[in-house]
């Protein structure tokens, strides 16, 4: 790979061909990150391995450690972050859940640290490929989440996260997410900036809040008893509420001085069609492709809305969005079972608040990295003309599945 | 300021004034493990950061209103001190200030030998500079005395009623066989032997692990005048060896010296009539030679 950047003082823009786990890496190299620590899980590897990279071939001057488990992993980083330098970490699936103790404590600890998720589902039956379980699982952990649709958004979203996680009004645990494979290994032309332009947009590390520090000694993780604990969760929820309008800030400014960025939503076709698909995710992008080709073949137009910011979850923007609209269509690359799929809940439970009449059918489907096809893309469209809005199978239809597979598999008459 | 060895409890007293550790934490009267991370704080001195495990001796010092830390101190969760340790360790090292300040790290029997045994383990394999200090009293005492990695053989807890079944693990040999830069078991009952170590500790640039044997007054049934008592006791009868192990090289200390001559030992019954969790062997002879077989097994493993 060549290495044209740190020329001209480091002011120089380039654009390499890079998967979306080597852009994370460079981004994270960008921010001036001063501890790694990461436990290996397919498909985030690939993270680790170009930071490894980078830092043995002395192009980064990162203290790194693999650690001997995730749990470990993220509370060496929430160590190093606390200790006063800025921190990363990344894992997948099993791993996140073996962290999932340690995300509570580092949201509740209001530490200002970056992970990225790279997406993939969980075992049992064990599969190495995507979906949105793992992170979806943890998704009332107080941390924010971002979803990517691909390597370049996944870059930028890494810089702009630490600018938000040590903002001193949030203080807050960013998660940023990634498909497996779709984004963390499919290579791209991504566009780098310039290490002159990252340094002015994020400064170097020093949180408002001094965490361990000699001069005014404090007890870190102390108890609360019945009359503190709720206002520790009330003031961690209000943060991550309120961090709303801080990440809008930070990606207008990131988008003025180094390249533009979603904060919240994108939407495409949105203003014109009558139905809407919300969804999350690089599924997004294959849908957009589909999306035209549907558009151009029938008459019902259909518009997408793709949430990059699932936690603070932006309802005000989604619901400007869907106003006035006759079908919304949610898809689920995660399931509760029992229930419907986490981004379903979200949206029917804001359509049910703003008093709109709007039809909305949520579909489980992507799991275990099964992929949307225009075959798919159509069925959805079709099977909406037939369900009933408020039955229980418009909540979490189930619309990819393979009949015979489960007729077999089924264990009881 | 002199880091010369500590001869004596006046040594103590005139080099140490100040107090790290202050009055009103929530520990029982007379509990070992307060005394223990208060003497070691007492050497460690305020440009110390520590990290104090889920146990006994967090919830003694963080029940709001206790306000005991006079230096930084993080709570972390109950198995992940010695990484969420390592993470400090490594901005310590980043901002040049590993020489500057201490690292301690403190955890009781259940997070060193049990639910942080792991993370311990890799965390000095990483080679961190840090001090651990495990106060063992050989339980889960802050839930109400349950077994753990390190209860005795025959100990009476709320998970053993009729006294443990099984052998306990042997930590300090564990932990032997890691790269440690030292190593050394202490008892409360010997301040002055105990301080010494964790002054050598930390002079050392690397990890370094204290296990220091505190008596439980709650869990052992022990009266809380007899505390150091029965410490002291656990050494006299050649029960718990005090030793050093630095640079491959095992070394005796001096208040277990004169035990490794078996006719100079306390008869070891002297140790378990004291405690109300040994009460069922105490008639029980077969029961009792078999704890003192392991006794001298103990010394003669270890090499003295």
């Amino acid at each position: 790979m060549s290495r044209e950047r740190d020329k001209d003082g480091g002011n120089r823009v380039t654009k390499e061909f890079l998967s979306g786990n080597q852009a994370i890496g460079e981004a994270v190299m960008l921010a001036r990150t001063e501890s790694i620590a990461a436990y290996p899980i397919t498909p985030q590897t690939g993270i680790v391995n170009h930071l490894v990279n980078l830092i043995s071939s002395k192009k980064f001057a990162a203290t790194m450690v693999h650690a001997e488990s995730e749990s470990s992993a993220l509370s060496i980083v929430v160590g190093s972050t606390l200790g006063g330098i800025r921190s990363f970490t990344a894992t997948s699936s099993q791993g996140l859940l073996m962290m999932a103790e340690a995300t509570y404590y580092t949201s509740g600890m209001r530490v200002p640290l970056v992970m990225t998720v790279v997406n993939r589902g969980l075992s049992a039956p064990v599969t190495i490929f995507s979906d949105h379980q793992d992170s979806m699982t943890l998704r009332d952990n107080g941390w924010l989440q971002f979803y990517c649709k691909n390597g370049q958004e996944a870059l930028d979203t890494i810089l702009t996260s630490y600018a938000i996680a040590e903002h001193r009004k949030v203080l807050l645990p960013v998660m940023v997410c990634i498909d497996g494979f779709a984004i963390s290994h499919r290579s791209e032309p991504i566009v780098i900036p310039s290490q002159q332009s990252v340094d002015e947009f994020l400064p170097s590390f020093s949180p408002e809040f001094p965490y361990m520090t000699l001069d005014e000694p404090k007890f870190l993780g102390t108890a609360a008893w019945p009359d503190y604990y709720e206002e520790f969760v009330y003031l961690r929820n209000k943060a991550l509420k309120d961090s709303q309008e801080v990440i809008i800030e930070t990606c207008n400014k990131y988008s003025g001085a180094i390249r533009p960025i979603v904060p919240l939503i994108s939407t495409y076709n949105a203003e014109e069609a009558e139905i809407i698909i919300i969804g999350i995710g690089s599924m997004m992008s294959t849908l957009e492709v589909i999306v035209d080709q549907l558009n151009d073949s029938s008459s019902g137009s259909v518009g997408l809305i793709r949430l990059k910011c699932f936690r603070p979850f932006p309802a005000k923007e989604i619901l400007s969005k869907i106003k006035s609209k006759s079908k919304i269509i949610v898809l689920d690359k995660a399931v509760s079972p029992g229930q419907s799929g986490p981004l379903f809940l979200e949206i029917s439970s804001i359509l049910q608040t703003s008093g709109e009449n709007i039809d909305c059918y949520g579909f489980i489907l992507g799991l275990g990295g099964r992929e949307l096809t225009l075959a798919l893309g159509k069925r959805i469209l079709h099977a909406i003309k037939e369900l009933d809005p408020r039955s229980t199978d418009s909540r979490q239809y189930w619309i990819d599945l393979n009949h015979e597979t489960i007729k077999r598999w089924t264990t009881s008459e | 300021m002199s880091e010369l060895p500590l001869k004596n409890l006046r040594d103590v007293s005139e080099r140490y004034l100040s107090e790290w550790v202050a009055p009103g934490n929530a520990g029982c009267p007379a509990c070992g493990a307060v005394l223990a991370v208060r003497l070691a704080m007492k050497v460690l001195g305020e440009n110390t950061w520590g990290v104090m495990t889920t146990g006994c001796m967090a919830v003694n010092y963080t029940v709001p209103g206790t306000g005991t830390a006079r230096t930084p101190w993080i709570h972390p969760l109950f198995g992940n001190a010695p990484a969420l340790g390592s993470g400090l360790a490594i901005a310590l090292d980043r901002r040049n200030l590993q020489d500057d300040i201490n690292l301690l790290i403190v955890g009781g029997d259940g997070a060193t030998a049990d639910i942080g045994f792991q993370v311990l383990s890799a965390a000095i394999q990483r080679q961190h500079r840090f001090i651990y200090l495990c106060y063992d009293n050989q339980g889960y005492m802050n839930t109400g005395g349950q077994s753990s990695g390190t209860t005795e053989l025959n100990a009476v807890t709320k998970t053993s009623p009729f006294g443990s079944i099984t052998e306990p693990k042997r930590l300090s040999e564990i932990f032997m066989n890691h790269q440690l830069k030292y190593l050394a078991t202490a008892n409360i009952g010997y301040p002055v032997d105990f301080m010494n170590k964790v002054l050598k500790a930390k002079q050392e640039d690397g990890p370094s692990y204290i296990q220091i044997s505190t008596p439980c007054i709650p869990s052992w049934g022990v009266e809380s005048a007899q505390m150091i008592k029965v410490a002291k006791k656990a050494v006299t009868t050649g029960y718990e060896i005090l030793y050093e192990y630095s640079h491959e090289d095992i070394t005796l200390s001096n208040p277990s010296r004169k035990f490794r001559n078996k006719s100079k030992r306390d008869p070891l019954i002297e140790y378990f009539e004291l405690q109300k969790r040994f009460s069922h062997i105490i008639n029980d002879d077969q029961a009792l030679s078999l704890m003192e077989k392991r006794v001298d097994d103990n010394w003669e493993r270890i090499g003295f």
